[in-house]
């Protein structure tokens, strides 16, 4: 029954667009990304201060996971007081908000791969050159599962990434993985907050 | 009567309605919604939704509750399980009908 009524499908389909119209996922998850590629950048400075570098390169990794782990409490605090005002309130789809195995897939290059990058790029010199070909595979293989979901995991996932790499090259910084996700952060929140002016711009708020 | 005419005179008429039934098949697709979100999908003005969102409450087809998100008042309406039965039902009636008028269901005319 779930995807045969045509106009139930449509429907659906519009209440998962209807979530990103304001543009707030991809701000926070931008702004998200950026503070992991700020926290990885702290350790090659202050791990020569010993284990006090390691305890405040510790604390510094922590606001990027507390704002990993809560995003969905601080968009849905946002969209309470910008969104539902406005153009109104839509319970997400219990499906979407599951985080499932594809999800995790698609996640799992944020999570372990990037997360342990300071201590696995100390042991072994060429980790950079298969970390990039590894942490592009677990999204493909996640987005491939999400079938349905497939067009918008692409361009959350690998046009960042793709955009980024571009920019790496014509770059060439001296911190590349760091470049990469401040810059793949930056692009996000930027989408983010040009859909968030051009949502606020559409839909001014109605006096009840 | 033939079988196929007595399933149109069977319609739930609660649903049947242009207006209603624009509202369950949003409260289908969506887990919970308030009424501002239904205004703009079905484009109904605010009395004429709350007339037929009524009647819908009436039918025990939708509940309607008044909560407040932080401190902003929202009615939020959801499809009940007879509702959900109900639309699932006038869904297949309706299509039994699209099926006979296309000959689908094997009548012979």
């Amino acid at each position: 029954m779930r995807e045969t009524i045509q106009p139930v499908a449509e429907e659906r389909d519009r209440v998962s667009r209807y979530r990103d119209v304001d543009g707030l996922p991809y701000l926070f998850t931008g702004l998200t990304i950026v503070l992991w590629g700020i926290s990885f950048s702290i350790p090659s400075e202050i791990l020569s201060l010993g284990r006090l570098g390691q305890i405040l390169s510790g604390l510094g990794s922590f606001m990027p996971i507390w704002l990993t782990f809560t995003q969905g409490r601080l968009i849905e605090w946002t969209k309470t007081r910008l969104t539902y005002p406005r153009t109104g309130y839509v319970a997400p789809d219990p499906q979407a908000r599951d985080w499932g195995f594809p999800e995790f897939l698609i996640f799992l290059p944020v999570f372990l791969v990037f997360g342990s990058m300071p201590f696995f790029a100390s042991i072994d010199r060429y980790f950079f050159r298969w970390v990039l070909p590894v942490s592009l595979v677990f999204p493909v293989v996640g987005a491939l599962m999400r079938r349905k979901a497939l067009a918008s995991e692409f361009v959350y996932v690998l046009g960042p990434i793709l955009l980024g790499l571009i920019c790496w090259l014509v770059f060439r910084p001296q911190k590349p993985f760091v470049f990469l996700f401040i810059l793949i952060g930056t692009i996000l929140a930027f989408v983010g907050f040009i859909r968030l002016f051009h949502y606020l711009w559409q839909n001014p708020r109605t006096q009840t | 009567m033939t079988p196929d005419l007595q399933a149109l005179a069977n319609l739930d008429r609660v649903i049947h309605e242009p207006a209603r039934l624009m509202i369950m098949t949003v409260l289908y697709a969506v887990t919970e919604s308030d009424c501002l979100y239904l205004q703009r999908e079905c484009g109904l003005t605010q009395g004429n939704l709350s007339s037929h969102l009524a009647k819908l409450e009436e039918a025990n087809y939708v509940t309607i509750l008044k909560t407040f998100k932080g401190k902003y008042p929202l009615t939020i309406c959801s499809l009940t399980k007879n509702g959900r039965e109900a639309f699932h039902d006038y869904v297949r009636k309706m299509r039994y009908v699209a099926g006979a008028t296309s000959g689908r269901n094997g009548n012979k005319r």
